[in-house]
């Protein structure tokens, strides 16, 4: 179930009435199951086989933070967090990896030329498995590090880990600051619910709106079969840059806005992060839940910069590796994740000496740059489109102007104009999110700009693509 | 929560009567259906909208319309009376498609006879081309009982009215001119006789439908379209009349609504013969074009009393 289908529409609006009606009718309990069931619905409509894997890291990690409540002996509660982390990321790395290392093997081999045949699995990748995995996982650690207490309420834990609007694609959430919010009974608050409509309005826009027609067009220009020019790429790679932006954090908004009707505050995942003026700061403003998840479960454990220099640009170098791995099982990811962690390091080794009005156009450029890996299929499709940028000879814009006439060029004209709106409303956010940033106007305002924002989901809005969110692949 | 609900619905009530009455290019409605059923709807908006040939005995049904019905064939089996026939079968059923195309051809034509594809029961789905091609009054009325498909419809309607909206924004319109003579789908092939003689040792045993649970209930859904076309045809001095279609094999050789249709217009059973003949089938449910010429013939005998007297 897609939040931008008619299904989901269908399935939140009985689900947002019954799910007040027991809350205000019924105990925590029953309305936490009602969750959970709610939420396996919503996630058994991709495949109720998956359902499987959530349940089990629910029992999983119900069981061993008990257990690590109770017991007192540091081997013991080591012996715990290994068997949370195996299961865990056992699964993961079965449903996520197996193929990824068992022919990454396969090619170490042939270059010693040693041929081997070894065994590739049909698995389908479960939705959001990277996500769930990685809530759960903080939970436990959370407890063995004594940070919170283990969660008795069976139903209250459940409901955490299978919570449907942040289930597929996040913000992945810390046990501390989500948990608890399931053993209240909650008031329907007015402005709340309020506030998380503008969210999902905006997030509707930047996902139908920006990503999926930007997308299209991402999508032809660095596409495997085609012959490309250094323009076609880099224009590309632009649009690439602006989808995913829009798709992942407009998903966020939604995730955050649904959450919000239901009386839940989930964390911001994104504050613009393409206005950063370093990449320090870009991955402070993007991504946060999972970034802020790396720096607390993979730098800080490593040393963090509290160790020697050589040391400190290893485990920025070795988290940004495993981010890449984290999202996908493939070369490309790695080299994407390792590139950050250089410019990263390049940051840290230099100061950052760029003034802003220099620093983020900079960035920004460095920053779309870096998604070429990202979106690239494989490691020869890279290095294709990484040569064609190179390739001062055949720069045309010739296949660029092909596939925006396919697309119409009166509505990439009209989508350019928007988008300029779009940036410019972003520009002015800062630390705030939409909702946060109108509320304080007139309600002249407010009120247009949600009417502009219907219509233009409405009459730009692209409803032609399959619909999908990009990070619901990982 | 009150105040919730009040305020959003009032917020979203302009942007559904902004919907309501957004016009629709009828072309472009059309047009937007060329991957469908070989580009029926386009030939039907050229047939309904450019070309000018009237029409005065109009057959409607599904594929098996489309398969079974030569329009050329009756209308010269017919010329003495000077009748200009029309097969505007689409595939797939649905009776609320029947209503929609007949109101589209009242707006250029005056037929005097409509033939509606009868088979052995009543489909009681909505046709999976109507929040296409009906307007937005008829598919919000669209009847309820029993219709598992009404909100599935309105969502299908208003995101393909918006899908027309933005092509008419950023889209030129296409050239999509068919060739005039489109309606009778003509099926050279045989089917084998061995595949034939399995369907219908499987169709004899078959539960009819007779014996459905709740038959009354979900049929009232077709039975409501069946009354408006009949109404329709009565306000424009239509006479109406209903074609029995076999599927090869079956045990049910009259329709099972025979006196829901007999109530708006005559019913014309056609032979057994017709049907039994496995050199007339192209599939188990399609006629060729032998099975077509046998039954064209005979219909056109049968329409003839009518129109001589």
């Amino acid at each position: 179930m897609i939040f931008n289908s008619i299904t989901f529409l269908i399935f939140f609006f009985l689900f947002f009435n019954l799910y007040w009606l027991i809350n205000n009718r019924a105990g925590i309990n029953l309305r936490n199951t009602f969750i959970v069931l709610a939420s396996y619905l919503f996630y058994g409509w991709w495949d109720w086989r998956f359902l499987s894997l959530i349940v089990l890291s629910s029992i999983v990690d119900y069981v061993i933070g008990w257990q690590l409540g109770k017991v007192e002996r540091p081997r013991s509660r080591k012996y715990l967090l290994g068997l949370s982390l195996l299961v865990n990321l056992g699964v993961l790395g079965f449903f996520k990896y197996f193929n990824f290392f068992v022919a990454s093997f396969q090619d170490l081999l042939s270059v010693f030329s040693l041929t081997v045949s070894l065994p590739v699995l049909q698995i389908i990748l479960p939705v959001g498995i990277s996500f769930y995995t990685f809530q759960t996982l903080s939970y436990t650690i959370d407890i063995y590090r004594r940070q919170i207490k283990p969660e008795r309420n069976v139903f209250a834990f459940f409901a955490f880990v299978s919570f449907f609007p942040q289930l597929v694609a996040g913000p992945i959430e810390r046990a501390s600051q989500l948990l608890p919010q399931f053993l209240s009974k909650k008031q329907f608050d007015y402005h709340q619910s309020i506030s998380g409509l503008r969210l999902i309005l905006w997030g509707l826009f930047k996902k139908v709106v920006i990503a999926d027609n930007f997308g299209v067009l991402a999508d032809q220009c660095l596409a495997v079969e085609h012959t490309v020019s250094g323009v076609t790429t880099l224009v590309g790679t632009l649009f690439f840059a602006l989808q995913i932006y829009a798709d992942f954090s407009g998903y966020s908004d939604m995730a955050i806005g649904l959450a919000r009707l239901l009386g839940f505050q989930l964390r911001k995942n994104f504050l613009t992060p393409y206005f950063s003026g370093s990449f320090t700061e870009f991955w402070r403003r993007g991504h946060i839940s999972l970034s802020t998840w790396f720096r607390d479960y993979v730098y800080i454990p490593l040393g963090g910069s509290r160790v020697g220099d050589f040391q400190i640009y290893r485990n920025i170098f070795l988290t940004f590796v495993l981010s890449g791995l984290w999202h996908g099982a493939k070369v490309t990811f790695l080299i994407w994740g390792a590139l950050h962690g250089v410019f990263l390091m390049i940051e840290k080794k230099i100061g950052r000496f760029l003034p802003r009005p220099i620093g983020v156009p900079l960035v920004f450029i460095m920053v779309v740059l870096l998604w070429l890996p990202f979106r690239a299929e494989q490691v020869t499709h890279l290095w294709r489109l990484t040569q064609s940028i190179f390739d001062f000879k055949n720069y045309s814009l010739g296949n660029v102007e092909q596939f925006i006439y396919a697309f119409s060029i009166t509505r990439f004209m009209t989508l350019l104009f928007v988008f300029v709106g779009f940036w410019w409303l972003e520009s002015r956010f800062g630390k705030n999110d939409f909702s946060e940033w109108i509320s304080g106007r007139r309600t002249v305002f407010r009120v247009s700009i949600y009417y502009i924002l219907l219509l233009l989901i409405l009459f730009l809005g692209n409803f032609s693509v399959k619909p999908s969110f990009i990070y619901f692949q990982f | 929560m009150k105040r919730f609900y009040l305020h959003f619905f009032l917020f979203l009530l302009p942007v559904f009567i902004g919907l309501y009455f957004l016009p629709i290019n009828t072309q472009r409605q059309f047009q937007g259906l060329k991957d469908d059923c070989e580009g029926h709807a386009i030939w039907m908006y050229d047939r309904i909208f450019e070309n000018g040939k009237p029409v005065d005995l109009l057959f409607l049904g599904s594929s098996q319309t489309i398969n079974g019905i030569d329009d050329g064939l009756i209308e010269s089996s017919l010329k003495e009376y000077g009748i200009n026939t029309l097969n505007f079968g689409y595939c797939r059923y649905g009776r609320n498609l029947h209503l929609t195309i007949l109101k589209y051809l009242l707006k250029t034509k005056r037929p005097k006879y409509v033939v509606l594809e009868v088979r052995a029961d009543e489909n009681h789905y909505s046709h999976p081309i109507f929040p296409y091609l009906a307007s937005t009054k008829d598919v919000l009325s669209a009847t309820p009982f029993f219709n598992e498909s009404l909100v599935n419809d309105w969502a299908t309607h208003f995101s393909y009215k918006t899908e027309l909206a933005q092509e008419d924004l950023y889209q030129p319109l296409l050239d999509t001119t068919q060739p005039a003579d489109f309606g009778f789908a003509a099926a050279r092939d045989t089917a084998s006789y061995d595949g034939l003689k399995q369907v219908k040792e499987r169709r004899q045993q078959k539960k009819t439908a007779s014996q459905l649970f709740g038959r009354d209930f979900y049929l009232q859904f077709p039975r409501t379209y069946l009354k408006e076309i009949a109404q329709l045809c009565e306000q424009n001095n239509i006479q109406l009349f209903f074609l029995f279609f076999q599927i090869y094999g079956t045990p049910i050789l009259e329709p099972l609504e025979l006196k829901t249709y007999q109530q708006y217009g005559e019913v014309l059973l056609p032979p057994d013969s017709v049907f039994t003949n496995p050199h007339h089938w192209f599939d188990e449910n399609h006629l060729n074009a032998s099975g077509a010429r046998s039954l064209s013939e005979w219909t056109a005998w049968a329409l003839e009393k009518y129109l001589s007297n």
